[in-house]
């Protein structure tokens, strides 16, 4: 990445997610995507050995982990420190976990080449995942994930408070997660 | 799940919480402990020494109170940094921990020297190190108990240090409070023991604590 580019792109990550946090779903969708191919070249890069789905699995978990603490980011302060920084906490717990050792550093983040997603063919898809649900967090995910209804608009249709439409469809994903790697 | 599909999930999850503002739990802490030490107070006339507006005038027995007080208070912005997942222990960060035992070393040696030899044991000793040694931990894990649940919401980076830290501020305030009604007032006394059972609950503390925010 040249030079002058770097605060550029620092600029407009941290302008994705103050948007994000301000409710802007696709500016939190475009943060997501930009930051996806980083993490993936850094454990890519220190993950040799690891087969593609094991990788993309840690991935989505350092994604998850990016996403549940989105309000640990303090909007004066630099964005790449802070997501990096919950990067390689997940990525050395995930390491850890599959009993490898390896050292992660943060300058791995600003070093690595960023690597997009490859086709792989045996990942469940988020149909046959949701099926596996209990049945409130099924109903939840499909009507906001699969037919695209607001939290608000999901809240009317299930005649229950946009708080408790809320909670439902974050625990789905946290059990999407769990079921992804089984 | 590919990647792509989990991150249109995570899109439609705009669910963002405000972190819980920490020192209004160790306030609260700390409103529980002079609660109770009150109640003593009030029901059987425990909890508060009896002379405490007379002797809290005195140097000696008022840094029993102001040394914790000012350790919590300046672990206190290290403790929040360290909730972030970017902040990495540094060494400054050490400074309310060495500043507060240096002052209790300095004060202990003041006290060695101006006490007579044949009074010393008896200072050393006291009358309720027990009490200090029982005391002390468990007001701390009282505190500890209702700060480091809300600390989850946090993401430390380093985990161990955070939850050292959390026990450093709980053990200030706990010592603070367990002044009041203690009238061991030789440095000789809570120089040592204070500090005994504020370690040994920081040690505890920051072991389970490690544990808890882990993320």
């Amino acid at each position: 990445m040249k030079e002058q580019e770097k605060p550029k792109s620092e600029e407009r990550l941290a302008e994705l997610m103050r948007a994000a946090c301000n409710g802007d779903q696709q500016a939190y969708r475009t943060f997501l995507l930009t930051v996806s191919p980083i993490i993936r070249g850094v454990i890519r890069a220190k993950a040799g050995g690891l087969p593609n789905e094991t990788q993309e699995d840690i991935l989505q978990d350092v994604l998850f982990a990016i996403h549940s603490k989105r309000d640990t980011w303090r909007q004066d302060h630099p964005i790449k420190p802070w997501f990096y920084a919950i990067a390689r906490y997940k990525i050395i717990d995930a390491f850890r976990s599959r009993g490898r050792a390896d050292f992660v550093d943060i300058d791995d983040f600003s070093d690595s080449i960023a690597a997009p997603q490859e086709e792989e063919g045996s990942e469940m898809d988020t149909e046959t995942l949701v099926t596996k649900l209990p049945k409130k967090q099924q109903t939840v995910v499909r009507l906001i994930a699969i037919d695209g209804l607001s939290i608000k608009d999901a809240a009317l249709k299930l005649d229950m408070k946009e708080t408790a439409v809320r909670v439902n469809f974050h625990r789905a994903l946290e059990r999407l997660r769990e079921l992804g790697k089984e | 799940m590919k990647t792509d599909q989990f991150i249109d999930l995570l899109a439609k999850d705009q669910v963002v919480e405000k972190l819980p503002k920490l020192g209004l739990y160790y306030l609260a802490g700390a409103l529980l402990l002079l609660g109770y030490t009150y109640y003593l107070y009030a029901s059987s006339g425990m909890g508060v020494r009896a002379d405490y507006s007379e002797s809290i005038v005195h140097f000696l027995v008022a840094v029993k109170q102001i040394l914790p007080l000012g350790l919590a208070f300046l672990a206190f912005p290290f403790l929040r940094e360290l909730l972030y997942p970017e902040t990495r222990w540094k060494q400054r960060m050490r400074l309310p921990v060495t500043l507060y035992v240096a002052s209790m070393v300095a004060l202990f040696v003041y006290a060695w020297v101006t006490t007579e030899p044949e009074l010393r044991m008896m200072a050393f000793v006291g009358k309720s190190s027990v009490k200090c040694l029982v005391t002390i931990p468990i007001y701390s894990f009282l505190v500890m108990l209702i700060t480091f649940i809300p600390m989850r919401k946090f993401a430390p980076g380093d985990p161990k240090h955070a939850a050292m830290m959390g026990a450093v501020v709980a053990v200030g305030i706990s010592a603070a409070i367990y002044a009041f009604g203690c009238d061991e007032d030789s440095p000789l006394f809570y120089a040592v023991w204070y500090n005994v059972g504020m370690t040994f609950a920081a040690l505890v503390g920051g072991f389970f604590g490690y544990k808890l925010l882990k993320w």
